[in-house]
């Protein structure tokens, strides 16, 4: 399939994986003396702000989520944290989607686990939601030279 | 109702007093907004979770009559980056602990807390 082997997509969903196993980490969202909700975007925000904690991830999102988001950023409406993350959540679970840009000569095998594992990490221990699983799609892999602007050549000699 | 007009008397007026559930609501934040890993009310961005209380406006606390004659507290609010599970379970005891010293506790219903936004908080 090419579109796969273009964005590499690492599956948390495998059944036995490890990560449904886990729990959250006991905060009861339900009680007597009232109920806890946290809602999706404050989800999305962990999850993203996870992500970009691993060494290796160098953005999030796809080219035209990378390139509104810059533009939505500039004018104070976007948050990159959330840029490339998406989630579904229930009542005590919640299931997690991302898309990433990798640092050219990381392994993405590697890079997917670790950003999986603080995910898991980061959303559980804040949220006391138990991850289900963590979806990644590495679209795209960043240079070391991308961001230097191109040597301008002498108008004249 | 008096013997010479036949109407029953007026109750005191309560207009510019605030009600109980006004006092409640102010209780309430109070006690979210002193709470360590609270950032601020949140008012649902078009100003759905806001208390009026004369001319003081309280966004991320919203306060309704439930049964039992008890008023139900609603809670919708910025956090920082900690274990939200924990810090809604000290923020019930907070609001209680407010609306107790207001004399108000016997009023009080199910605290529930929202989590509508989360920021990060950079070490200085």
């Amino acid at each position: 399939m090419e579109a796969s082997q273009e964005t590499p997509r690492t599956s948390g969903s495998t059944p036995g994986s490890s990560l449904r196993t886990r729990t959250g980490n006991g905060a009861p969202l339900e009680s007597e003396r009232g109920t806890t909700r946290i809602d999706d975007t404050v989800v999305t925000k962990v999850a993203g702000i996870a992500a970009r904690e691993v060494r290796g991830v160098y953005d999030l999102g796809g080219g035209t989520a990378r390139a509104l988001g810059g533009v939505t950023q500039a004018v104070g409406l976007g948050d990159e944290r959330t840029q490339g993350v998406s989630v579904e959540v229930g009542e005590r679970e919640a299931a997690v989607d991302l898309t990433a840009v990798i640092e050219y000569g990381e392994s993405i095998p590697q890079v997917s686990e670790q950003i999986r594992d603080n995910i898991v990490k980061r959303v559980e221990g804040i949220t006391g939601l138990s991850v289900t699983e963590v979806n990644v799609t590495v679209n795209d892999l960043h240079f070391p030279g991308d961001d230097r602007p191109p040597a301008e050549e002498p108008r004249v000699s | 109702m008096t013997a010479e007009t036949g109407v029953a008397p007026r109750a005191p007026s309560r207009v510019g007093r605030p009600t109980d559930r006004m006092l409640i609501a102010g209780a309430a934040i109070a006690a979210a907004l002193g709470e360590a890993g609270v950032v601020r009310g949140h008012d649902g961005g078009d100003g759905r979770y806001v208390t009026i209380v004369g001319s003081e406006r309280l966004p991320g606390v919203v306060v309704v009559a439930s049964k039992g004659g008890r008023y139900s507290v609603d809670l919708y609010l910025t956090a920082e980056l900690v274990p939200l599970g924990p810090l809604a379970g000290r923020l019930r005891e907070a609001v209680r602990q407010n609306v107790r010293a207001i004399g108000l506790e016997e009023l009080l219903g199910p605290v529930d807390v929202t989590f509508l936004a989360i920021e990060e908080r950079t070490a200085r």
